[in-house]
């Protein structure tokens, strides 16, 4: 089984979507979540229950900023969604959604802030390993500084690439450590009796329905069957334990993250819901890859797009399309090797799928719908109205031939 | 000291790493810092920010737990539990600690300026829950931490306006097999009354 991906193992993938997936889950969660929070309420408690150690970030400064850094996050998050600039984008809105939480945990470090703790730790692995990620913003822009020549390359490729996702390596490695840490916790704290019992989950199942006044039908089973109790306490020592060893020793994650989440649900059922945003970071570690490449059209279904192979612009567009191809669902043809029948035209890109030949604007449309997690995309660039801008735009960036033919003498320094 | 001194090294070190990220060994030195911080929290089980642990439910519970309620006064004298939702960030069990800091530790001045806060904020949330609007923005927000209960504006109409706070500290004993509380005492220990600046121990019952 392979749901879950171990990169420390093994940080190489055959496509690189696993990474772009990730840094828009990522940075879209995050961003509903610290527009969520009421930051402006946390200046308004007492200073005096503050935790002394970290009494230095109780300030009044530091609260008074509160509500306009989380827009400031928010914006930097949106670029970093896209992928603009990730390493500076991203590295701010990390560092200073750290500093918010820094400056709430005075108040209550609780679970909500841990978890975005580390989905900031996340987001700066992106940062710091920016250049892995093929299928963003800057990857097209980094496009503009390879020659014609590389972009050829790259487009007639037999792509067997690997894509290295050093962010979602140390991305997992920190997650795996955390989660040792819940079971040490209990090792450090506890005497060595806590682990030969169900007592400890009993009375914290009965405790916490003392202390938060609600009735959890499905944690009674537990309180009532020490055995069963039991089960559940080591079990979850075990389950947090095992993704580490897992990971170390370069054996599958799936079953221990599965373990993970499968724990998250039962404390949700038992004793309310916490740490939820925990099954949200695990599942970042899933092989989306692996279940595109079941959507997306194979190999039989192959369609034919020729490019003008003098034209830059071209083969920057098309770049990240080769790249998001992991099931060589295009073939990416230069003009000057083309059948002529594809090759004796105006539009610098021709696509012929099944034997319907399209050009210009609304081959790049069925070009994008040939991946068809992008089929929305397709669907709205046919509407009237964005048809026509869209075609404007393309016109712009791809100008056919009789364009340049006239006009530029010199196409390949568009 | 070690606190403010990692806090600041942090973020000025990312800066710098990631300034130089493509520089050799740049992003190895921060990896091996950021890597023996976390692991050292995580052994320790102390965050040394922002570096955090997850430790959970780490400490063993006894045979016997107590805990601290606050509990709002009308004007009448009737008495209604608190809902955490009135001052966020909170949840009950930090309620509860900072309920026992107020029976326990603070001074009167700081049992007042405590319980003004929770009052007035009580109030303000109980308006919120009667007016019973729920904005489109509220709607749209993830769960809260703990779906713990939460007033209603049937449950405050029986309710006159808020006046004080009174601290309650419960005591929970198991039955010897754990499967149920055998009881659950409470003891009234201090009202705070920032209306009429009065702070009143309940040591007579004790």
């Amino acid at each position: 089984m392979s749901a879950f991906v171990n990169y420390v193992a093994d940080d190489g993938r055959a496509s690189p979507l696993n990474l772009a997936v990730v840094r828009v889950l990522l940075g879209m969660y995050v961003i509903w979540r610290v527009l969520s929070l009421e930051w402006a309420a946390y200046g308004e408690w007492p200073d005096f229950h503050v935790d002394e150690t970290i009494g230095f970030l109780h300030q009044d400064l530091f609260f008074a900023l509160l509500p306009y850094q989380q827009w400031v996050v928010a914006a930097l998050l949106v670029l970093f969604v896209v992928g603009y600039r990730t390493r500076w984008t991203g590295g701010l809105a990390s560092l200073l959604l750290m500093h918010m939480l820094s400056v709430k945990a005075t108040i209550y470090l609780a679970g909500t802030v841990e978890s975005l703790f580390v989905c900031s730790y996340l987001i700066l692995m992106f940062a710091l390993f920016a250049e892995d990620d093929r299928l963003s913003v800057d990857a097209l822009r980094r496009t503009g500084d390879r020659s014609l020549e590389e972009l050829n390359a790259v487009l007639t490729d037999e792509r067997n690439r690997v894509y290295r996702m050093r962010a979602l390596k140390w991305g997992l490695l920190a997650v795996a450590i955390i989660y040792v840490g819940s079971a040490w916790g209990k090792a450090l704290n506890g005497p060595l009796e806590i682990w030969l019992s169900g007592a400890e989950l009993q009375r914290d199942i009965l405790f916490n329905r003392e202390i938060a006044g609600v009735e959890r039908p499905m944690g009674m089973p537990l309180v009532e069957n020490e055995l069963l109790a039991w089960v559940g306490f080591v079990g979850t020592a075990v389950v947090q334990v095992s993704l580490f060893v897992a990971a170390v020793l370069g054996l599958s994650v799936t079953l221990p993250i599965l373990g993970i989440i499968g724990f998250h649900v039962s404390v949700i059922l038992t004793l309310g819901l916490y740490f939820i945003d925990m099954i949200l970071v695990l599942s970042l570690f899933a092989a989306w890859d692996l279940a595109y490449r079941r959507l997306a059209a194979d190999a039989d279904d192959e369609a034919t797009v020729v490019y003008d192979d003098r034209c830059h612009a071209c083969a920057r567009v098309l770049v990240p399309f080769a790249h998001l191809d992991g099931t060589d669902s295009v073939r990416f043809v230069p003009r000057s090797d083309a059948p002529a029948e594809l090759a004796d035209r105006d539009a610098a890109l021709t696509l012929s799928d099944d034997g319907e030949i399209s050009e210009g604007y609304e081959a790049f449309r069925r070009l994008i719908g040939k991946f068809r997690l992008l089929a929305p995309i397709t669907w709205l660039m046919g509407v009237s109205p964005l048809r026509t801008v869209g075609t404007r735009a393309y016109d712009r960036v791809v100008p056919d031939r009789r364009r340049y033919r006239s006009d530029a003498p010199e196409p390949d320094s568009s | 000291m070690l606190f403010p001194a990692v806090y600041v090294l942090f973020f000025l070190g990312t800066v710098g790493i990631l300034a130089f990220a493509r520089r050799r060994y740049a992003r190895e030195v921060w990896l091996a810092g950021f890597f023996t911080t976390l692991l050292a929290v995580t052994l320790v089980g102390m965050p040394l920010l922002p570096v955090v642990d997850m430790h959970k439910f780490a400490q063993p519970s006894e045979e016997e737990e107590t805990y601290y309620e606050i509990r709002m006064v009308d004007a009448s004298g009737e008495e209604l539990w608190f809902d955490d939702r009135s001052t966020p960030p909170t949840t009950g069990t930090r309620t509860s600690t900072v309920a026992g800091q107020m029976a326990d530790e603070y001074t009167d001045d700081q049992r007042l300026e405590m319980g003004e806060f929770y009052l007035e904020n009580a109030k303000e949330h109980r308006q919120a829950v009667e007016s019973g609007d729920r904005s489109v923005t509220d709607r749209l927000q993830p769960p809260r931490y703990v779906d713990d209960r939460a007033w209603t504006a049937a449950e405050l109409e029986g309710y006159e306006s808020f006046e004080a706070i009174r601290i309650y500290e419960r005591t929970v004993i198991y039955s010897d097999d754990n499967t149920a509380v055998e009881s659950n005492e409470e003891r009234p220990r201090v009202t705070i009354d920032p209306t009429d600046g009065t702070v009143t121990e309940h040591e007579e019952s004790r």
